[in-house]
């Protein structure tokens, strides 16, 4: 029998490579009769999601902003902070300098 | 060589304005993926130079946009290649953080158990990243730069190990404790906010 903090690793692991037949065995076993390991997997695919659609949004925003101009809700529901992130005019000062001095 | 319309204005006037154009939104992608404003700075900075540097082998096909976020994703894997090499990938500095969730007979702790069963769905999307963002900021390093290539970028294992040259199972412990930290830590937020 694994213990909580065997199946635990599996849990994650089995989010990054598919695991062998009696890993997934035990991890299904195991799941079914424990609330805490079930508890701590239904949090790793919480944490999936919400990473995997930040990113999408981050990336819906700065890299193609025609597909978001229909629904600026998108850009709207990254973080406030962030989203609204500007380069600092010292930053763009020294980079604009940068590239003036290798400038042909 | 004709250069297409957008790239040939830009690459005969001043390439200077690609820092008014595209700075601000090269900058905010580099700052999701690094979280450091100075090293966001940073990548911005080394994309534009090699953007400058090798723009006559800009096809013209696409946009010169997807073009300079094209060298930034690779400068972006760069800086996180160089900044996690010093580190020792398996020292936490605090020891193993499985240790305060598991008592020695690898049972969930008993102080654990009660924000473990309390689910983090309910967490609304607006609120999550904020959270999120400040929990990324508490783990070592190495750790949140694995964890943001595999679920920010949907990078795959064995693209991160090669990049990061790490082996499968040192990813896969350092991804199980940067999740186990994080879900930790983002009950714990969101429990003193909502107090």
């Amino acid at each position: 029998m694994l213990s909580c903090k065997e199946i635990s690793k599996l849990v994650s692991e089995s989010l990054d490579h598919k695991l062998t037949l009696r890993q997934r065995m035990e991890m299904w076993m195991h799941l079914r009769m424990c609330r805490l390991c079930s508890a701590f997997r239904r949090d790793l695919l919480r944490l999936r999601n919400g990473m995997r659609q930040h990113g999408a949004d981050v990336d819906a925003a700065e890299t193609n902003p025609s597909e978001t101009d229909a629904g600026e809700a998108t850009a709207g529901e990254t973080s406030a902070g962030e989203a609204s992130a500007r380069l600092s005019a010292e930053a763009r000062q020294r980079i604009k300098r940068a590239l003036s001095s290798t400038d042909r | 060589m004709e250069l297409p319309g957008e790239a040939n204005v830009l690459a005969s006037s001043e390439p200077t304005a690609w820092v008014d154009q595209y700075g601000d939104c090269l900058y905010r992608y580099a700052l999701s993926r690094l979280r450091s404003a100075e090293a966001a700075e940073e990548v911005v900075q080394q994309t534009f130079l090699a953007g400058l540097e090798h723009f006559s082998q800009f096809s013209g096909q696409g946009s010169v946009r997807g073009w300079l976020f094209g060298i930034l994703k690779r400068k972006i894997i760069d800086l996180v290649r160089q900044r996690n090499r010093t580190t020792d990938l398996t020292d936490d500095g605090d020891g193993d953080p499985l240790d305060q969730m598991f008592d020695r007979n690898g049972n969930w702790r008993q102080r654990v158990r009660s924000s473990l069963l309390q689910p983090l769905d309910p967490l609304e999307r607006e609120e999550f990243w904020p959270i999120l963002s400040q929990c990324l900021d508490g783990l070592p390093r190495n750790q949140a730069d694995a964890f943001t290539f595999r679920e920010m970028d949907e990078m795959g294992s064995e693209e991160i190990c090669k990049e990061l040259s790490i082996t499968p199972s040192n990813l896969w412990v350092l991804l199980h404790r940067a999740r186990i930290r994080l879900a930790n830590c983002m009950k714990t937020r969101w429990n003193q906010e909502n107090d």
